[in-house]
């Protein structure tokens, strides 16, 4: 898995590509424990380059949400490939976090 | 086309050991979307496998058999744990379980794979896929 981050302004849009998975996972949560460090309270996880999602991989991001609405924040996710997104459908867990088309989307949804 | 693996891994090791599982069924033809289905499925059991019925110890070992009849692929796991109660497992999408962090291994493989039993209290599973479809 990579990671690559854009701040604008108040808002971390993240790029994660690759496999959100049970040996990924730890990188994403050192991410967000820099963006706590750093105040961050908003942020985009980006999806667009992500192949592949599993249980450990979709507890770690109920994890991070969970963290971000402790200190008021919000965690959006956009750009799900299609059997990524499949995913989340069968978990029902697009009902759970917030799913953007794009980052344009997601932004607009931070307002 | 028959796999046949014994597997002593952490937990954490599964993803790269399942990755040339994968590479390897790719070669056979498996259509991409039909392979993602089945990577998520038996990373899913062997992490299970490994962390819930091994308790990850490495001295235990778990069991992978895949054999291949035409368009149907079959997928048996074994570990050498106590087994667990399948029968009355929580359902992940209910609205109290939704945030949990775990419990959605099972329902996975049910809703990725075609067919799933299991044996022997739970230690033993088989799971199949039928091939010729597009996938979930």
């Amino acid at each position: 898995m990579k990671i690559s981050e854009d701040k604008k302004n108040d808002i971390m849009a993240v790029s994660v590509s690759g496999e959100i998975n049970i040996d990924t996972s730890p990188d994403l949560r050192k991410a967000f424990d820099q963006y706590a460090k750093q105040g961050i309270k908003k942020v985009i996880i980006d999806c667009a380059n992500l192949t592949y999602i599993d249980s450990s991989g979709l507890a770690t991001l109920i994890e991070l949400m969970q963290r971000l609405k402790k200190i008021k924040g919000e965690l959006k996710i956009c750009n799900l490939a299609e059997k990524v997104k499949s995913v989340f459908e069968v978990t029902k867990l697009d009902k759970l976090f917030d799913i953007c088309s794009n980052q344009e989307q997601a932004v607009e949804r931070f307002k | 086309m028959i796999i046949n693996e014994e597997i002593k891994l952490f937990p954490q090791e599964v993803p790269s050991f399942t990755k040339k599982i994968i590479k390897k069924l790719k070669i056979n033809g498996i259509k991409e979307k039909v392979l993602f289905d089945i990577k998520l499925a038996l990373n899913e059991a062997l992490i299970n496998a490994i962390k819930h019925g091994n308790k990850s110890d490495k001295k235990k070992s778990v069991f992978l058999k895949i054999t291949r009849q035409k368009d149907k692929l079959e997928i048996c796991i074994e570990d050498q744990g106590k087994g667990f109660d399948y029968q009355n497992l929580q359902l992940p999408t209910d609205e109290n379980n939704l945030t949990k962090q775990s419990g959605r291994g099972v329902f996975l493989i049910k809703n990725f794979m075609d067919e799933l039993v299991f044996f022997n209290q739970g230690c033993k599973l088989k799971m199949v896929k039928h091939l010729n479809r597009e996938g979930r």
